[in-house]
């Protein structure tokens, strides 16, 4: 007589999900009614499930009914992930998501200019305003355990010949309130006793909840800072940086807050995204004290779209991302034409899967690994 | 809105090759049909121990399970908890080999002090649990690789065609494979209670 196997006794024994027929079930029965070997054998196969079942039952962690399923939608909406090895890596509590910055450098600097008279104003033009014109120039982000108050240097390129654009679709998810600004208490630089001046505000989502982590640029002056985790920010800005032009006031913006979404990128728009970066030439990417980001590489027309991933220990707090076409990446720089695996710099890692060049990048924004 | 040629962007997600003006075309993605929230309810806890037998820290696997389940959403696999496990598995492998730095990063992060001890065991009771925990882990680790996985597999409820798909058996292969794990695991877990009587 055929005995059977161990394939068919625990596939009978699991019928109810190995996919085991009602007529191969049938057939089990049978022979084991008649054999007593195999029938002595599906006692064991039994019996040991059970044993492996209860040992497996002590390796188990204290039942939990499971967190509300909102913190799972929060979490992936804030893109916070953490992964070993060549995954994302990102600290909790930090959240992004597209703002334009156009309109909003625009209304800010409106605001700010109340009362002062319509003097000429780089920012005016609704293609720079979001852009702090400052000579390039770079600090290497250092370890800073407090970036809120800390005003660094950092350095978007000059947005020439500004992308044309009018009222911009913010993210609906967040945006800086534009109001944020004016609250922004800055003296009139024409009355202002030589020294710094002191400006602070607080950046807060649409929602009204304070916004950590956005990067607020003072324009006339390459000074920039972070809100704290209140949202709160303060500025000290170098009398000089507006004496120059009395008639143009301290104006702040607050660029582009980029989505860093986890990959893939399901969950993210790239049109939205886009069409931010059309608008303002620039995106860029927020990044609170704590955060780790990943970086991936795409071509955007031209521009360079990229996420900027950055190690939690080398407390790196914000990256610039995406330049125009005529301006190569600045940070980070990948040396043309080298196929990009992984490349580290400064703390920064930058990721691509496919080859790159400075002038122009290929699309990686799928799957990057 | 730039509609000049030199500034328009959008993002070329093609093969690298500039396309029309599509900036305000989203990408197509297909909706997302699957329920998540219900994947999630019924596997969270499957999941966390299946986690769990991989990182051996309770918190560490229902950190990764919500992170799974975070990663999950917009996306539509056919087999969502075939998928959610394929997911986990990954992300436990990864973590396996950034548990350094990801040690630096949560001191920075947080200081989660407790460990999730049940205050009201008896320090016996749980010394005890703990070592058999211990034991059932050791005996765990000396299967094979794919033996413990298609067993780790089992246990979270996974049928044998998804057991199958994961591992890389064929159907048929996998109650012969199981039948063999648990017969292992048993024998392993038995010559660890032996060796741990005799030391006394």
């Amino acid at each position: 007589m055929q005995h059977l196997d161990d394939h068919h006794l625990q596939s009978w024994l699991d019928r109810d999900r190995s996919g085991i027929s009602r007529d191969e079930a049938a057939e089990v029965e049978d022979h084991v009614q008649d054999c007593e070997a195999c029938a002595a054998r599906l006692a064991e196969l039994e019996a040991t499930t059970r044993r492996a079942s209860s040992l497996l039952a002590v390796a188990a962690p204290a039942a939990e009914g499971p967190p509300d399923f909102r913190d799972v939608v929060r979490r992936s909406r804030r893109g916070a992930s953490f992964g070993g090895g060549g995954g994302w890596w990102m600290a909790a509590g930090w959240a992004a998501s597209l703002v334009v910055g156009m309109g909003l450098g625009w209304l800010a600097h409106d605001q700010l200019r109340s009362g002062a008279d319509a003097g000429p104003s780089t920012a005016a033009s609704e293609g720079e305003t979001v852009v702090a014109a400052a000579p390039e120039e770079e600090s290497p982000s250092d370890q800073e355990s407090s970036a809120a108050e800390q005003a660094r240097a950092a350095v978007p390129p000059p947005d020439t010949g500004g992308t044309s654009d009018s009222a911009v679709a913010a993210d609906p998810d967040i945006t800086i309130a534009p109001t944020t600004f004016a609250d922004a208490e800055a003296p009139d630089p024409l009355s202002a006793e030589p020294g710094p001046l002191h400006v602070q505000g607080q950046v807060r989502a649409e929602d009204g909840s304070p916004l950590a982590g956005a990067q607020i640029f003072a324009q006339g002056s390459s000074l920039t800072t972070l809100t704290g985790s209140d949202g709160t920010f303060s500025l000290s800005v170098p009398a000089d940086a507006v004496a120059a032009d009395s008639a143009r006031p301290l104006a702040l913006t607050a660029p582009i807050i980029g989505r860093v979404a986890d990959e893939p990128r399901e969950t993210w728009t790239p049109a939205t995204r886009t069409h931010a970066e059309s608008q303002a030439g620039f995106a860029v990417l927020i990044v609170p004290e704590l955060a780790v980001l990943e970086i991936e590489l795409g071509e955007v027309r031209g521009k360079v779209a990229v996420k900027v991933r950055q190690a939690l220990d080398s407390g790196a707090t914000l990256t610039l991302v995406q330049h125009r076409a005529d301006s190569p990446v600045v940070e980070p720089t990948l040396p043309a034409g080298q196929p990009a695996e992984t490349i580290e710099r400064r703390g920064v890692r930058v990721t691509g899967s496919a080859p790159i060049a400075v002038d122009s990048l290929r699309v990686l924004l799928d799957r990057a690994r | 809105m730039c509609a000049s040629g030199a500034d328009s962007s959008y993002l070329d997600e093609g093969a690298g090759t500039p396309g029309p003006d599509v900036e305000l075309e989203p990408r197509p993605t297909e909706r997302v049909s699957t329920d998540w929230a219900e994947v999630y309810r019924s596997h969270y806890q499957a999941l966390v121990r299946f986690l769990y037998r991989k990182v051996w820290d309770e918190d560490r696997a229902r950190d990764l399970a919500q992170e799974t389940f975070a990663r999950a959403l917009g996306n539509d696999p056919d087999n969502p908890r075939a998928w959610v496990f394929q997911v986990a598995a990954n992300l436990a492998r990864d973590e396996a080999r950034l548990v350094i730095r990801r040690k630096r990063h949560l001191a920075l992060l947080k200081v989660e002090s407790s460990a999730a001890d049940d205050p009201g065991a008896r320090p016996d009771a749980e010394l005890a649990r703990k070592e058999q925990a211990e034991r059932v882990r050791q005996a765990l680790e000396a299967l094979g690789e794919r033996d413990r996985e298609v067993l780790l597999l089992w246990d979270a409820g996974l049928n044998y065609d998804e057991i199958g798909a994961r591992i890389g058996l064929a159907r048929g292969a996998v109650g012969t494979t199981l039948a063999r794990a648990k017969e292992r695991l048993v024998d392993a877990h038995g010559a660890l209670e032996d060796r741990d009587a005799a030391l006394g």
